[in-house]
């Protein structure tokens, strides 16, 4: 990176924060701290809950998953405008109406004060660990790709976060993203004008949608009703529905957000303008990916997207199979390369029947540079075991560092902090939250003065972040760690999920016997999660599924004596 | 002649929150609806753009 794509990097990331601390400065209220001054508009609420939900692996995971898959990955989103809908309309007019800080403190009201603790505990466990995450993940791709010291960026952009959140609570996050988004929108779309810019003269957009629908990266939706297949429109619209229920019904850092609105109108439009708005935004961010592919058609690609891990065995044993591999992948490449100019040329002729020839012979060789790929990670991992043999994520940070002009660089390195700022700052705002108000006010220290809630608020929120910070500069440390904690995640989230539907459709249900089948529901997760072999997202069912289930069963043993306190604005 | 004592206030009634605000959408069932008309909208624009280029 050149000097103005660092300083392009340091003045927006800085300035944005600067501008959320001096617009939030000076005294605050428990109220304002987690609940901004609740006049937000819909379009800012809106903005906040997609800036939360959209953290930096969206922004560098999403790309190579379009580039190497296409835009099947869309359908996981299916679900989502149907969660949303039945959030608006059921959750969150209960939890205005109680005027409550955290969804657990709904809990408390519907149930009992054990089962409060419970929900919040299991959200401070799994939120709390996949925090480091939020911070880790984009730092090892971007300090591996840059050489910045990995601690070194970590620290750097976790007490950035830790400041403008500790200092301007939930309000400065809110603004904050609002510019942040913005930042993020403007590099996605600057990159697309740029790369489209950057493909060969004389290829029209048609013809870069014809070579990426011919390698079968346009592939957006499928009916097939095989539950082998990874992303179907069926599992993305029952998985993805359980799934968006969960995250944005029950996880204090998406409730939070739109629990700032000025009203309840303000709060719903803001999550129906997610249910309309995040699958286009998810296709357009899969389809740079996908022309980033057409891009490489045309470029020569790097046999391993991950060069630094590709370099460093090179001058090692396996430096001759290496390099031996990198040759033959693009000799590929150029015979790969004629056969869709081949194609395209056949294709502008009106000649159906020797473009379709040269496609075939354009797939045959992508699939051998496919095994040449396979090939070479097998090579990396066994030179070095601890190489990971995933290099989606590096594909679209490798495309901008090495063909974009500088300056954009910087601003598209800013986009990928930018949104790891802004879903880490709800996070840590929706930690202190919880921390204060479903365990410290509740059974540490009950009548206390608001000015102490709100430092004790500054400092959980501080707690946190230090927390974080500290577990993603350890992560290394901890194999497979992303989907560690993506099973953590799926362990409890069905159960937690299962608390509040029991909660909302359940009437009769009380709170001893919904406790007690949580505790029971996530034991046997536990024991399926260490007997069984299945994928870990069916946990989040099972978890839900249990959790309902023996909550009738223990509540018709238990009979009138767990009966349900109402639940009413003054309780 | 004495005006008749006034009738205590009506608890105020959340206007604001029943009204969507919307000129062509005025209630929530409307928005609901809207929502999913677009969620279909994307499906099958996804179905033809993916079919126009196979």
């Amino acid at each position: 990176m050149s000097l103005l794509d660092y300083l392009v990097l340091f003045g927006t990331l800085v300035g944005i924060a600067a501008y959320g601390i001096w617009r939030t400065r000076g005294a605050h209220s428990l109220s304002t701290y987690f609940k901004g001054d609740q006049t937000t508009r819909w379009t800012i609420i809106g903005i906040s809950v997609m800036a939360t939900q959209a953290s930096a692996i969206t922004f560098m995971s999403t790309p190579g998953q379009g580039y190497e898959s296409g835009l099947g990955f869309i359908q996981n989103y299916f679900g989502m405008p149907l969660a949303l809908i039945i959030v608006a309309a059921v959750f969150l007019p209960l939890y205005r109406r109680l005027n409550v800080y955290t969804a657990y403190e709904f809990l408390g009201r519907r149930f009992d004060a054990k089962t409060r603790l419970l929900g919040a505990a299991l959200f401070l466990l799994q939120r709390g660990l996949a925090a480091g995450i939020t911070i880790y993940a984009p730092a090892i791709v971007l300090s591996t790709v840059f050489g910045w010291r990995l601690d070194a960026t970590i620290v750097l952009s976790g007490l950035l976060v830790i400041v403008y959140t500790v200092m301007g609570g939930s309000h400065a996050v809110t603004l904050t993203q609002k510019y942040q988004l913005a930042l993020i929108f403007g590099g996605m779309v600057l990159a697309f004008i740029v790369l489209l810019a950057r493909l060969p003269a004389g290829l029209t957009l048609t013809d870069a949608f014809t070579v990426a629908g011919g390698f079968r990266k346009l592939e957006a939706v499928n009916f097939s009703l095989d539950v082998h297949q990874r992303y179907t429109f069926w599992s993305g619209l029952l998985g993805g529905l359980f799934l968006s229920l969960s995250y944005f019904g029950t996880d204090q850092s998406q409730v939070q957000r739109y629990l700032h609105g000025a009203s309840l109108r303000e709060s719903r439009l803001g999550l129906m303008f997610n249910a309309v708005c995040k699958i286009p935004m998810q296709f357009f961010i899969l389809l740079l990916g996908a022309l980033v592919f057409v891009f490489y058609q045309f470029e020569q690609p790097p046999v391993f997207f991950n060069e630094v891990a590709w370099t460093a065995q090179a001058d090692r044993a396996a430096g001759a199979r290496l390099r031996a591999l990198k040759a033959d992948f693009a000799a590929v490449h150029t015979e790969k390369q004629q056969a869709i100019h081949a194609w395209l040329d056949a294709q502008h002729a009106g000649n159906p029947q020797a473009a379709a020839a040269a496609r075939d012979a354009a797939v045959a060789a992508q699939a051998h540079s496919e095994a040449i790929r396979a090939e070479t990670k097998s090579v990396l991992h066994a030179a070095d075991p601890r190489t990971s043999t995933n290099d989606s994520d590096y594909v679209f940070i490798t495309f901008v560092i090495d063909h974009l002009p500088h300056g954009v660089i910087g601003l598209l390195v800013a986009v990928i902090f930018a949104a790891a700022l802004s879903s880490k700052a709800s996070e840590l705002n929706a930690l202190g939250a919880t921390t204060t108000i479903d365990f410290y006010r509740h059974v540490v220290k009950r009548d206390a003065s608001d000015a102490h809630y709100l430092a004790a608020s500054k400092w959980f929120t501080a707690f946190w972040g230090l927390v974080a910070l500290a577990f993603a500069l350890f992560a290394h440390l901890v194999e497979n760690l992303i989907q560690a904690v993506n099973i953590l995640g799926s362990v409890f989230y069905g159960v937690v999920l299962g608390l509040f539907l029991v909660a909302f459709f359940l009437r009769r249900v009380g709170g001893t016997a919904v406790f007690w089948a949580a505790a029971a529901g996530q034991i046997l997760v536990f024991g399926l999660y260490f007997a069984l072999n299945i994928g870990y997202l069916w946990y989040n069912f099972i978890g839900c599924a249990a959790c309902v289930l023996f909550s009738l069963i223990l509540q018709s043993v238990i009979g009138s004596r767990g009966a349900p306190a109402p639940v009413t604005a003054s309780s | 002649m004495k005006a008749s004592p006034r009738p205590p206030d009506p608890p105020p009634t959340p206007v604001a929150d029943a009204a969507t605000g919307l000129p062509w959408l005025r209630s929530w069932r409307a928005v609901y609806l809207f929502v999913l008309g677009c969620f279909a909208l994307w499906v099958v624009l996804l179905v033809i753009f993916g079919r126009l280029f196979a």
